[in-house]
């Protein structure tokens, strides 16, 4: 070790001198903690079955400042009792601890979420849609359901990937290991009819699964195999002249593209992208969503639509500068952050009434994108993040 | 539904995590903010943000990943906050106008030169130095990629080389 390696780790040594005597939660924290876990408790959770049945809203606060409105489905999501949303399976075995029986989705911020399998203090095993999957490291694979999954490390703890059906799923392990989450997957098994499959989200080159499905069919459209759709959104959407592809490694997983130069770009932030795509009909693909590299979710893009007035708040990266598209069912909206500030505010002027999508681009100080988000969107009013 | 009594035991065992945990987030956010004061309003905002997206965390590494990523995030965070508010500052002396005096505090010259390094970089040779962090580990809390850590803390030593020889 060298010389400034040592003194950087005496630096951190120094550092414990300097935070004092042993710390504890201010009262004031106490009390948000307090309130953030009634109100989760008791508006959420009563109204998130009445919520996702019925499409109504229920407000929350989530915090003090910002009061976050539970997600409807998306347009065309079948009710929790059918399709992709339902669960048609069962667990045979479930770790120690664990309730047998699932819990149905509560609290926001979490699209996707079906059902959760909990644990005692800090375990559990989420079920969610294959549309919001964790990228997963070191995926392997094994057999869920008589189907190929895989199963791999994420950042909070394990998944297990898998279809059923014309459905793809996950399951979020927390506070429970590998081999329990492994033992977990393989040993599930059916519990009713196959469910069918439902409408989709996409994002690009259409934002609807309706007008993508009149792409696919256009005879004089482009090549749409998912390598040429992820070509088409990383040449005409990112700006990237000649990107580098590397396929998913997994079944659910994402493309993962970058420029050509990929420490030109952005400074102290890695130049690249995620791109998950679904196939529409056999051999046509759209763009369903985007992120930073090593990060499925984008955790600090938020989006607020009230009637035609959208609000995006995202984590600038470092951007110079950045823009965020509004679009829904082809009217799409472009609004530039010239100061790196994260925040873009429109009006649309028309009031949704169709599944959309969200792009934010983050730029450098050559104006060149170096990383996006894109997520879509449901039709109508909506807050999540 | 929870009851009162549940949820005040549940905010009972965030105190107990706080405890445990605390003063490894103050110690991360004084290396990365330079400042106690700020060290421990990041430490607690990171905590009371964390039970807002999960209920416990039981696995030790899981949840000091996370309380890491959280804290990293929040000092970034400020850092543009801190930034807008010095260009402004610079406006005010510029048109002659008095502006507070920014708050070094009492720092040696490593840490100095440590705070002026962008911030994914100081973040990643911190957790990797000063925390004795994995580069794996450091990816995690960092979320990004082994590879990506290696560049950042290549980057982060080089400049801080490069202004101790320009001493």
């Amino acid at each position: 070790m060298n010389d400034l390696e040592q003194r950087l780790r005496d630096l951190g040594e120094r550092a414990n001198e300097r935070v004092g005597a042993e710390p504890r939660l201010r009262a004031s924290a106490l009390r948000r903690i307090r309130r953030r876990r009634l109100l989760a408790s008791t508006s959420v959770f009563a109204c998130a079955a009445t919520v996702v049945a019925a499409g109504a809203f229920a407000w929350t606060a989530q915090d003090e400042k910002r009061p976050v409105m539970l997600p409807p489905p998306a347009a065309g999501t079948p009710s929790p009792e059918t399709g992709c949303s339902a669960l048609p399976f069962e667990p045979t075995y479930v770790p120690d601890g664990f309730d047998r029986l699932p819990q149905a989705p509560r609290g926001s911020g979490h699209p996707g979420l079906i059902a959760t399998f909990t644990g005692e203090i800090a375990s559990s095993i989420e079920v969610t849609t294959a549309h919001h999957a964790f990228v997963q490291t070191r995926p392997r694979p094994l057999e869920v359901l008589g189907s190929r999954g895989t199963i791999g490390l994420i950042h909070e703890g394990y998944s297990v990937e898998f279809h059923h059906g014309e459905c793809e799923y996950v399951l979020n392990g927390y506070g429970v290991t590998k081999s329990e989450l492994k033992r977990f997957a393989e040993g599930l098994v059916v519990a009713g009819e196959p469910p069918v499959g439902e409408p989709g989200i996409v994002i690009w080159p259409e934002d609807t699964e309706e007008d993508a499905a009149t792409g696919c069919a256009d005879a004089e459209a482009r090549e749409r195999t998912a390598p040429a759709v992820v070509s088409g959104f990383a040449t005409e959407v990112l700006g990237w002249h000649v990107p580098i592809y590397e396929a998913p490694r997994s079944p659910s997983g994402p493309w993962t593209v970058t420029p050509v130069a990929r420490d030109t770009y952005g400074g102290d932030v890695e130049a690249g992208v995620l791109v998950w795509t679904t196939e529409i009909v056999p051999g046509c693909f759209s763009v369903t969503s985007v992120s930073r590299l090593g990060e499925r979710l984008p955790t600090g893009l938020s989006v607020s639509v009230r009637g035609q007035t959208v609000e995006v708040t995202y984590d600038p990266l470092g951007a110079t500068s950045s823009s965020a598209e509004i679009g829904y069912g082809g009217h799409s909206r472009e609004v530039f952050d010239r100061h790196g500030r994260g925040f873009v505010r429109m009006r649309l002027g028309y009031r949704p009434g169709r599944t959309g999508h969200v792009l934010v681009l983050l730029r450098d100080e050559n104006d060149n994108v170096f990383t996006a988000y894109g997520v879509s969107l449901p039709e109508g009013d909506f807050a999540a993040g | 539904m929870e009851t009162a009594v549940r949820i005040g035991e549940r905010a009972g065992r965030f105190e107990e995590l706080y405890a445990v945990h605390g003063r490894d987030a103050v110690r991360l956010a004084y290396l990365l903010t330079g400042n106690a004061a700020d060290a421990e309003d990041v430490a607690q905002e990171a905590f009371v943000r964390m039970l807002g997206r999960f209920a416990d965390l039981r696995k030790p590494e899981v949840f000091r990943t996370y309380l890491m990523r959280t804290v990293t995030n929040l000092v970034r965070s400020r850092f543009r906050h801190a930034a807008v508010e010095r260009r402004h500052a610079a406006a005010l002396a510029s048109r002659g106008e008095v502006a507070d005096p920014p708050d070094l505090g009492a720092r040696d010259e490593l840490a100095a030169a440590l705070a002026r390094l962008p911030h994914r970089q100081r973040a990643a040779v911190v957790l990797r130095y000063c925390e004795d962090l994995s580069e794996q580990q450091t990816a995690d809390v960092l979320g990004t990629s082994v590879k990506a850590v290696k560049g950042l803390v290549t980057r982060g030593l080089a400049a801080l080389r490069q202004e101790e020889v320009s001493r």
